[in-house]
């Protein structure tokens, strides 16, 4: 069977307008669930700025902008842009981005086809479609989180990346760090993706446009903002030091909030370094060590950041579930495809019941929902671990697969 | 200036003195209970301070009495241009609280209110607040100050100076206001007032500031009483403050303590410097008792159940040795002053102008009498002079005690409530009811602290009237002021004017989500909840009112507080397990099976031992 994009573009819309219909409070129910809504991505904050922020009529405004307070941690342009957009079709424009998206898992899947035979068998509406279908990536755009803006991001630099066009490539890494800061570090696999195919001195050369290209449009970015948020620099802290400070303590899925709820006051700035070197140990040593599969790299690398992050969301899931779609021709060489799997479902289907009996019924305590959170972390250091030994496998295969031989490591 | 008290005082030590020498031969054949407390009192012609007392009773429909009682004082004059290292002058206070003055000097407070209240005002039977709820605070501790300072920064300095020293002299957790509970009003507390009434700046260069604060969840105690009766020169031995007695006047349905000092300043060109000014204090306290249940426990302390003889039974329905129908309250009542407080009033108060007064508010169906030792006086008026050192006592009774002198009605009423269930967000729900056939303006100052993350986007208004089906919220919003939360550093603002039309209910909902605490962040009895302050509003126009809601119970979602270690520990394993689990792949060769086991046997220890002692017996030649 066959999908050309327009037909999952089509699926892709009719479940979510299907969702839309069936369900019209569904969005703001998934938008106050811990799952797919953080303080930083909700859609109920990014309202409030766009009701009560500058240029609105509404009776009641912010005196002092958006981010003098504890509730919105939207960056100024993304709130600029959508203020040019009646709150009615905010529904709409999320289904688009949706759309945009999948029609870039298309265009992503036929390039790395091109690039590397390894992906030769791989259907091109797969990814795609996987991306359509997904339970999570729906409710995440029927939630409305900002996530979607992050990920639209990613998915251009990356297909930019292949294309080899650099100042785009920088353009969109600038973005999705602009919007949620640690994609910014997808930068190091994209360094090797630009390389894949070029000579060594157009290597240097390359990596270094691509750095610059980056620095500039981060600084062109944050200048903007600064003077579209009336010469102010509080933005910064709002949307960023909030991140690497952990400032909000909300329930989610991630490993940071019970540790740092839990943890003596004493030791929360330390721990707060641990975690955020923590987030940083693997990038940069996942870009080293497959500089060779960068398409990979980037996808580990991605799993590697909605494992550590401060504020994961089932939306982040959803999308890198979709790109490991790319790991179907070396799917043989996991390990633990079922295990890692059920781990994970298992978690995803616990979160809920488990926060309903901690905060809804009282009959739980935090234990359950931290729980959880362990499961989760399991579940995703479990794929990630089989992705790479897939990985390393395919290095010492080469391109003729031997799933009889038996390897070790030493 | 100085000089001139100096010998007013020195006037005054010596009449004292003459005094007392004098009162001791004419008392040695009357009383002889009372002379301790008498021996320093000027009796008739005694030097007279700035000081005034009053006790007004009121009862209250169903039997309930209310008692305010009013003191009043001033401190000496002093000059602002004075420096306080100026030793030409000492301080001197005479019936102004030495607690306080310097306080207030060192501080340069101009305007201190503090209030103690706890209890339930039912303003739907018992009409309006006392002293049109100028006087009453919400649940809790309330604090507003309006200090002089030259940048905010200096002024939330003193305020806090203040706010500490306020604390030890009252026995109160005054000093937990701190930055997320201090909040600077911007319509409510008259701050227009400020400008019309000409407060003093004692530096012409500096600013007024306005700060509140308040806390919700502050017990009210004699522990806070004995302070306040300490700050009065009768200190609560003399005059009716000899009635204040913390197990009868927290033993009720409703209590406020209130200090107001203010700074007057008679030279209206305060400006230059060269103004005297004084302070002007206001003590009050109100309190609500219901009678039968203090006549009942002065009966019979200990509760046990009645005789069948005592029962009162309801006539109309059947009764017998076996069944009975409790009556209705009974509307015949008599009682006295001394059996709501306990105590006695001994004697008046001789440092003031006037002597000290009680008044009784009532209606004809209702009798008032003084009792002076044994003997029973009325009045016209049912005002009483206190003009002897005796003891007095008041001696109320009616035969149909629910006709009550009546109380003006309350011109709105508002009641706030959570909304919502589950413990990661909820809703506000404001209820404005406007009796009256007239519009009411008012102002709307609400406090919230900073883990409500609130969400005034989803503000919607209800409206209950058909008349007024229309009306949106633009159209009863005059003027806002929003200042949202910053975590662990401000709280919530919102204050706003708006008119309430005539004879119509409005309701006004928002959501906001409950934020997670660090564990040490929790109060020792976390799953209590915590306190929200009340909403206060205040009628601005024509008859001035203010009121305030109950305070609210916020429960919020806690951690398991026996888990620190735990969930460092398990945490930290599940890193350390991924990250282990990645590095060793990263790092680490690929090989076949049979290459790691020849490597591996390399590696182990017999090996080793086996190639060491093969050395060894090479290089002896073995």
């Amino acid at each position: 069977m066959e999908f050309t994009s327009v037909t999952i573009c089509a699926i892709c819309a009719t479940i979510r307008l299907l969702g839309l219909w069936a369900f019209p409070s569904i969005g703001n129910l998934l938008d106050k669930s811990v799952e797919f809504s953080t303080p930083v991505t909700s859609y109920r904050s990014l309202k409030e700025a766009l009701v009560l922020g500058m240029g609105s009529s509404n009776t009641i405004t912010f005196n002092n902008g958006y981010y003098d307070g504890g509730v919105v941690h939207h960056p100024p342009l993304l709130l600029q842009a959508l203020q040019g957009i009646p709150i009615a079709y905010h529904d709409y424009l999320f289904i688009l981005f949706d759309c945009l998206i999948l029609l870039q898992f298309v265009k992503l899947t036929e390039q790395v086809k091109r690039q590397n035979k390894m992906f030769i068998n791989i259907p091109t509406w797969l990814p795609a479609l996987v991306y359509a279908i997904n339970p999570l990536s729906l409710m995440s755009c029927l939630s409305k989180s900002s996530v979607i803006f992050t990920n639209w991001c990613i998915i251009n630099a990356v297909v930019q990346a292949i294309n080899g066009n650099i100042p785009i490539t920088a353009m969109f890494i600038s973005l999705s760090g602009y919007l949620s800061l640690y994609p910014i570090l997808l930068i190091f696999p994209l360094i090797n993706l630009i390389n894949l195919n070029s000579s060594n001195p157009q290597k240097v050369n390359n990596t270094i446009r691509l750095i610059l290209y980056t620095i500039y449009y981060c600084g062109f970015l944050i200048f903007i903002s600064y003077k579209i948020n009336g010469n102010n620099w509080n933005f910064l802290r709002a949307n960023y030091m909030v991140l690497l400070n952990f400032e909000i303590v909300t329930p989610n899925l991630g490993i940071w909030w019970y540790f740092f709820i839990e943890m003596f006051t004493e030791f929360i700035p330390f721990f707060k370094g641990t975690f955020g070197l923590f987030l940083l140990s693997f990038v940069i040593p996942l870009a080293i060590r497959f500089c060779a599969q960068p398409f990979c790299a980037s996808i580990t690398i991605l799993g590697w950041l909605i494992l550590t992050k401060p504020y994961p969301v089932l939306g982040d899931y959803g999308f890198w579930f979709s790109f490991l779609a790319y790991f179907v021709p070396i799917a043989g060489y996991m390990r633990y495809k079922v295990f890692s799997m059920l781990l994970f479902i298992h978690g995803i289907m616990l979160s809920p019941i488990f926060y309903h009996l901690w905060i809804g019924s009282g009959s739980g305590n935090s234990n359950f929902f931290y729980a959880v959170s362990l499961v989760n972390a399991l579940a995703i250091g479990t794929i990630l671990s089989d992705l790479i030994w897939a990985m390393l496998r395919h290095e010492y295969d080469g391109e003729t697969p031997n799933y009889e031989i038996k390897l070790a490591q030493v | 200036m100085s000089n001139s008290i100096t010998t007013f005082v020195l006037q005054g030590l010596l009449l004292i003195t003459g005094l007392v020498i004098a009162t001791d031969e004419s008392l040695s054949n009357t009383e002889t209970k009372d002379i301790n407390d008498q021996k320093f009192r000027t009796i008739d012609t005694g030097i007279q301070f700035p000081y005034e007392e009053r006790l007004n009773v009121r009862p209250l429909p169903h039997n309930h009495l209310l008692s305010s009682f009013e003191f009043q004082m001033n401190s000496e004059p002093f000059f602002p241009s004075d420096s306080s290292s100026n030793f030409d002058k000492y301080d001197h206070y005479t019936i102004f609280p030495k607690a306080i003055e310097p306080l207030l000097r060192r501080t340069d407070v101009r305007q201190l209110h503090l209030r103690f209240t706890r209890g339930f005002w039912d303003s739907e039977e018992w009409g309006r607040l006392p002293h049109d709820g100028f006087k009453s605070g919400g649940s809790g501790v309330e604090l507003w100050a309006l200090i002089e300072g030259n940048s905010k920064k200096d002024a939330y300095k003193k305020w806090k100076s203040l706010a500490n020293s306020l604390s030890g002299s009252f026995c109160a957790s005054i000093n937990f206001i701190d930055l997320s509970k201090t909040n600077y009003p911007v319509f409510s507390f008259n701050p227009q007032e400020r400008e019309n009434e000409g407060i003093p700046l004692f530096n012409s260069t500096n600013n007024l500031y306005l700060m509140h604060a308040s806390l919700a969840n502050e017990p009210i105690c004699t522990e806070n009483l004995t302070p306040l009766l300490k700050l009065l020169p009768s200190k609560g031995k003399s005059g009716i403050s000899s009635l204040l007695d913390g197990h009868k006047l927290f033993d009720s349905i409703w209590h406020n303590m209130a200090i107001d000092i203010t700074t007057q300043c008679v030279n209206d060109d305060s400006y230059s410097n060269s103004g005297e000014c004084f302070y002007e204090m206001e003590a009050n306290v109100d309190v609500v008792a219901h009678i039968p249940s203090i006549l009942a426990r002065n009966k019979n302390p200990i509760p046990k159940p009645l005789g069948g003889d005592d029962l009162h039974c309801d006539l109309s329905k059947p009764y017998d040795a076996y069944q009975c129908f409790p009556s209705p309250e009974t509307s015949e009542i008599s009682f006295s002053l001394s059996d709501i407080f306990g105590k006695n009033i001994s004697g008046s108060n001789d440092l003031s102008f006037t002597h000290s007064r009680i008044c009784a508010s009532i209606s004809e169906n209702w009798l008032a009498t003084i009792k002076v030792d044994d003997g029973l006086f009325g009045t016209d008026d049912n005002c009483f002079d206190l003009t002897e050192n005796r003891n007095y006592d008041i001696y109320m009774e009616s035969g149909s005690s629910n006709k009550v002198a009546r109380n003006d009605d309350v011109p709105i009423y508002v009641s706030r409530s959570l909304t919502g269930y589950g413990q990661d967000h909820g809703g506000l729900r404001t209820v404005f009811s406007n009796p009256t056939l007239e519009p009411v303006r008012l102002s709307y100052y609400e406090s919230l602290p900073w883990f409500m993350r609130i969400y005034l986007s989803t503000l919607k208004m209800e409206v209950t009237s058909d008349i007024y089906q229309n009306l949106t919220f633009n159209d009863i919003v005059e003027s806002q002021y929003y200042m949202p939360a910053i975590d662990r550093k401000r709280s919530t603002q919102l204050e706003f004017i708006m008119t309430i039309p005539a004879n119509c209910t409005i309701s006004l909902t928002y959501e906001f989500d409950k934020a997670l605490l660090h564990f040490t962040e929790y109060p020792p009895d976390a799953n209590h909840g915590f306190e929200i302050e009340s909403l206060i509003i205040t009628i601005l126009e024509s008859a001035p009112y203010q009121l305030r809601t109950a305070t609210l119970l916020l429960y919020l979602s806690t951690p398991d507080f026996s888990m620190p270690y735990n969930v460092i520990i398990i945490s930290s394993t599940i890193m350390g397990l991924i990250f282990g689990t990645l590095y060793n792949l990263i790092t680490k060769r690929m090989v076949t099976m049979d290459e790691a086991e020849k490597i591996l046997a390399t590696r182990s220890i017999k090996y080793k031992v086996m190639m060491l002692k093969q050395r060894i017996l090479s290089k002896l030649g073995f």
